[in-house]
C-alpha cells in the first residue's frame, strides 16, 4: 500500500480562531514522508502535537488551509485544502488509513468493548476479547493506555501516529508495544510517527535514525500578554527507513524476563489476537 | 442504514452514554419532565376533545333544532306570508311543512300510510314529517296507526286515538278535561269546514264526526322518553287524517249522501274503518301549506330546516359547527314583525350552545397546537443541548476514529422524536383500549400527527445546530476537550 505524505511549507494553521501557528522548512520548503519511523524531537509546546494533529487530520482547517498560500499537506496525492475536501472526506481517511494514538487518553463512558465495537470494531472476533462490564474510565492512567492501545492499534492501518505512547507504560507494556509495532510493520503499517520525551536523547544518538530536517514554528497572537514571549521553537525531525532493526533492539532491551519465556508468551496472546 | 448492525451499535453507545452514572440522573429528569408535561398535554387535549365531540355531536343531533314553528295570525297573513316569503326561504335552506301545525298546544299532523313509512330517499318530501314523529316520540304510534291486515280491500281501518305528549304525570281530572278540550276542538274544526254545505249531507256529516270524536282514545307516545325539551309546550298529538275524512266527506260527490252515511264504521275496539282514500290528503291540499279550509287560527306552521347546523372544517384541523346566521337572522326578524316563534328562546339558545361550543373546540386546539408545538421544540431542543454538552468530548473523540456525524445526529434527532411519537401514540391507544372507539373519531389524531410532523421538521435544524461544532470543516479537539 502506498502511503507518502507531502507538505508543502510555509504551513500556516488557525487555531481556534484566535492565533495561527506557522511551519517554516529549515532547509528547503517541502517534506515527504515515505515509509519508515519519524521522530519528532522538541520541547513542551514547540507545537509536536500541533504537527501530527495537522498530519492526522484531527485539528486545523481542515479544507481551507489553502486560503493562506502556499502550504499545504497531502496524503498519497489527495491534499487536504483542495475544493470539495470536507470533513466527512477528512473521517473516512481516518477511518480507512490512519491509527491516532492521542496523548491525552481518552475513552467513551461504556464498556471496554463498546468502545472498541465503536472506535475500532475492524476485527468481530477480537472484540469478544474485550470485557462487557469494565468501564475504562475508571481505571488508573497506565492501564487505560494499556486498554486504549489494544483498542485503538490496527495493524490493518498503514500509518499510526502515536503521541508518546510510552509515557505511563512500565517496562513490560513497553515491551509489549514494541512487539506490536514491529508485527504491524510486518503486515501493513508503512509510516509512523512518534513522539516521546523519553527516548528523545537515545534516538538522536541512534545509528538507524538519520537527522531528516528541522521545523521552526511560529506562534501569532497567543498569550500576548506573557512578557517574554517566545517568538519561535523548534522541532527536529528523525528518520529510520528500515526500522525493523530498531524494533528488534527496542524489544531486546525491554526483556526482563527470561527471553524465551516472554516471547512465547507475547506470541501466544498476540497470535491469538491477530489470528482469531 | 438505520437498520445495519453499526448503526444499532452507535445507537446503543449513545443510549448508554446519555444514561451514563454521572448524567443519569439529570437525563432522566428531563426525560421524564417532557414526557409528563406533553403526556399530560395530550390527554388533555384528548379529553376535552371527547367532551366537546359529544356536545357537538348533541347539538347537531337534536332534531328540535332543524324546525322552527312559526305563528300565523290569519289565513290572510298566512297567504301573504307565502307569497312573500316562501322563495326567500328556500334560498335559505328552510321549508314549509304542510302536513302539520300546532293549534291550541297541540300538534295536527298527518300520519303517513305503511307505505310511505320506511326510509325512501326518493320521496323527498316525507323527511321532515318522519323527524317531526321522532321529536314527538311516536314514531311507534304512528307505525300502529293504521291496523295491521286491514288494507286488502278499499277499506282501511285506523285507531281513533290522539297522542298525549306531555301529559305523562298529570292527573286524571287534567288528562279528561284535555280531552274533553281536545274533541271540542275537533268539533269546533269540523263545523268551520262545513261551510257552503248543503243541509243533508251535512247531517251526515256531523253524525260522522261524531263518530270520529266520540271514538277517539288517549294514548301514550313512549313512555320512556321525555318530551323534547324545545317542544314540551305541546300537549296532545291528534293525526290530520280524521279531518282528512271529513274533507273528502265533503267533497265526494260520486258517493251517494245515503250511503256516505256507511262509509266511516266505528267498531268498540275504538278503531274506525273507512275508504282507504279518505284517509290520505284532499287533493285540493296536495303539495299545499295552506289548508284552505281548517280554518284554524293563529296556528303554528312549521318551518324545517335540515342544514341549520353542519359540521364545517377550520383551518386548524378540526370541525366545528357552522350556523346559518341568514336564517337564524331571518326568523329572528320575522318574530319581531308579528311571526311569533313557537319557542323564541330556542334561537337564542342554539346561538349560545353553537358559539360556546366552538368556542370550546377552538380554545382546545389552539392550546393544544401552542404548547405541544412550544415543548415539542423546547425539549427536544434541551435534549439535545444536554446530549451535546455531556458528550461532546466523547463524540469528538468517537469522531476522531470514525465517520459517523450523520448517524449521530439521526440519533439525537430520533431519540427526542420517538418519544414525542411514544405518547402521541400512547395516550389515544391507550384511550380507544379502555373507553372505546365510541365519541372518539379519526379527527382526534389529525392534530397530533400534524403537530409531530411539524415539531419533527422544526427540530431537525435545531437538532443539527445544536451539533455544529461536529459539521463544520474544522474538527478541533483542543476546542472541544476545554468542555470537561
Amino acid at each position: 500500500m502506498r502511503s507518502l505524505f507531502e507538505v508543502k511549507f510555509p504551513l500556516v494553521v488557525k487555531w481556534d480562531d484566535k492565533f495561527t501557528i506557522t511551519f517554516n522548512l529549515q532547509k528547503g520548503n517541502a517534506l515527504e514522508f515515505k515509509g519508515g519511523v519519524y521522530f519528532l524531537h522538541g520541547d513542551n509546546g514547540s507545537g509536536k502535537t500541533t504537527f501530527l494533529n495537522l498530519l492526522a487530520l484531527t485539528a486545523g482547517d481542515v479544507g481551507k488551509g489553502g486560503k493562506t498560500g502556499a502550504g499545504s499537506v497531502a496524503y498519497n496525492g489527495e491534499a487536504y485544502n483542495r475544493p470539495g475536501f470536507n470533513h466527512i472526506r477528512a473521517a473516512e481517511l481516518r477511518e480507512r488509513y490512519f491509527c491516532i494514538f492521542p496523548q491525552k487518553v481518552f475513552f467513551l463512558p461504556v464498556s471496554t468493548r463498546d468502545n472498541y465495537i465503536i472506535l475500532n470494531g475492524s476485527d468481530r472476533n477480537r472484540e469478544e476479547s474485550f470485557s462487557l462490564k469494565e468501564y475504562p474510565d475508571l481505571l488508573s492512567g497506565g492501564q487505560q493506555q494499556k486498554v486504549l492501545m489494544d483498542i485503538i492499534l490496527d495493524e490493518k492501518k498503514p500509518v499510526w501516529f502515536l503521541d508518546e505512547p510510552l509515557s505511563n507504560l512500565d517496562a513490560e507494556r513497553r515491551h509489549y508495544f514494541w512487539v506490536m509495532l514491529e508485527k504491524a510493520y510486518k503486515i501493513n503499517l508503512r509510516t509512523a510517527f512518534f513522539i516521546d520525551h523519553w527516548m528523545g536523547k537515545e534516538i538522536k544518538n541512534d545509528r538507524h535514525f538519520c537527522f531528516y530536517n528541522t521545523l521552526q514554528v511560529v506562534t501569532e497572537n497567543r498569550q500576548k500578554d506573557n512578557v517574554p514571549e517566545i517568538e519561535s521553537r523548534y522541532i527536529e525531525i528523525y528518520e529510520n527507513n528500515v526500522p525493523l532493526e530498531f524494533f528488534a533492539r527496542q524489544i531486546e532491551e525491554h526483556l526482563f524476563l527470561k527471553p524465551d519465556a516472554a516471547k512465547e508468551m507475547i506470541n501466544g496472546v498476540l497470535c491469538k489476537g491477530l489470528t482469531t | 442504514m438505520l437498520f445495519s448492525r453499526d448503526f444499532s451499535i452507535l445507537q446503543v453507545v449513545c443510549l448508554k452514554m446519555l444514561f451514563r452514572k454521572s448524567t443519569r440522573k439529570r437525563f432522566v429528569c428531563l426525560v421524564v419532565t417532557f414526557m409528563f408535561l406533553m403526556g399530560f398535554n395530550t390527554y388533555s387535549y384528548v379529553m376535552t376533545f371527547i367532551k366537546t365531540e359529544s356536545l357537538k355531536k348533541e347539538v347537531l343531533d337534536e332534531k328540535a333544532f332543524k324546525f322552527f314553528f312559526i305563528r300565523q295570525r290569519t289565513p290572510d297573513d298566512f297567504e301573504k306570508f307565502l307569497a312573500g316569503s316562501r322563495q326567500q326561504l328556500r334560498e335559505l335552506g328552510a321549508e314549509i311543512v304542510g302536513k302539520a301545525f300546532i293549534y291550541q298546544n297541540n300538534l295536527y299532523i298527518h300520519v303517513l300510510a305503511p307505505s310511505e313509512l320506511g326510509p325512501d330517499p326518493g320521496a323527498g318530501g316525507n323527511d321532515a314529517i318522519l323527524l317531526l314523529y321522532g321529536i314527538f316520540n311516536m314514531t311507534q304510534a304512528a307505525r300502529e296507526f293504521y291496523v295491521e291486515g286491514s288494507g286488502a280491500g278499499d277499506q282501511t281501518r285506523v285507531k281513533g286515538m290522539y297522542i298525549d305528549y306531555n301529559g305523562v304525570s298529570l292527573s286524571k281530572e287534567i288528562i279528561q278535561s284535555r280531552q274533553t278540550a281536545l274533541k271540542s276542538d275537533l268539533a269546533d274544526i269540523a263545523d268551520m269546514m262545513l261551510t257552503d254545505v248543503g243541509d243533508k249531507r251535512r247531517d251526515v256529516i256531523n253524525t260522522l264526526k261524531q263518530r270520529i270524536t266520540d271514538n277517539m282514545k288517549r294514548a301514550q307516545g313512549n313512555e320512556k322518553s321525555e318530551p323534547n325539551l324545545y317542544l314540551s309546550r305541546v300537549e296532545s298529538v291528534v293525526p290530520m287524517n280524521y279531518l282528512h275524512i271529513l274533507e273528502h266527506l265533503k267533497q265526494d260527490n260520486t258517493t251517494d249522501v245515503i250511503d256516505l252515511l256507511d262509509s266511516v264504521k266505528s267498531y268498540p275496539d275504538s278503531t274506525i274503518e273507512t275508504d282507504s282514500r279518505y284517509l290520505n290528503v284532499p287533493e285540493s291540499y296536495l303539495g299545499k301549506a295552506l289548508y284552505a279550509d281548517i280554518d284554524m287560527y293563529p296556528r303554528y306552521v312549521p318551518l324545517y330546516i335540515p342544514g341549520l347546523l353542519m359540521p364545517q372544517w377550520n383551518w386548524l384541523l378540526y370541525q366545528n359547527i357552522h350556523i346559518n346566521d341568514d336564517f337564524m337572522n331571518y326568523i329572528n326578524g320575522m318574530h319581531f314583525k308579528g311571526h311569533y316563534l313557537f319557542s323564541y328562546e330556542k334561537s337564542h339558545i342554539i346561538r349560545d350552545r353553537v358559539r360556546n361550543i366552538n368556542d370550546d373546540i377552538w380554545s382546545n386546539h389552539l392550546h393544544f397546537y401552542l404548547t405541544d408545538l412550544s415543548m415539542g421544540i423546547a425539549f427536544p431542543f434541551m435534549i439535545s443541548l444536554f446530549a451535546f454538552i455531556h458528550l461532546k468530548t466523547e463524540i469528538a473523540f468517537l469522531l476522531m476514529y470514525k465517520n459517523r456525524v450523520r448517524e449521530i445526529l439521526l440519533i439525537f434527532w430520533m431519540l427526542p422524536v420517538s418519544l414525542m411519537l411514544l405518547i402521541k401514540c400512547g395516550v389515544p391507544a391507550g384511550f380507544y383500549l379502555f373507553m372505546g372507539t365510541k365519541g372518539a373519531p379519526a379527527d382526534m389524531i389529525l392534530p397530533l400527527f400534524v403537530t409531530f410532523l411539524a415539531a419533527a421538521a422544526g427540530f431537525y435544524p435545531i437538532n443539527r445546530w445544536c451539533f455544529s461544532q461536529f459539521t463544520g470543516d474544522t474538527l478541533n479537539l483542543y476546542a472541544l476537550h476545554k468542555g470537561r
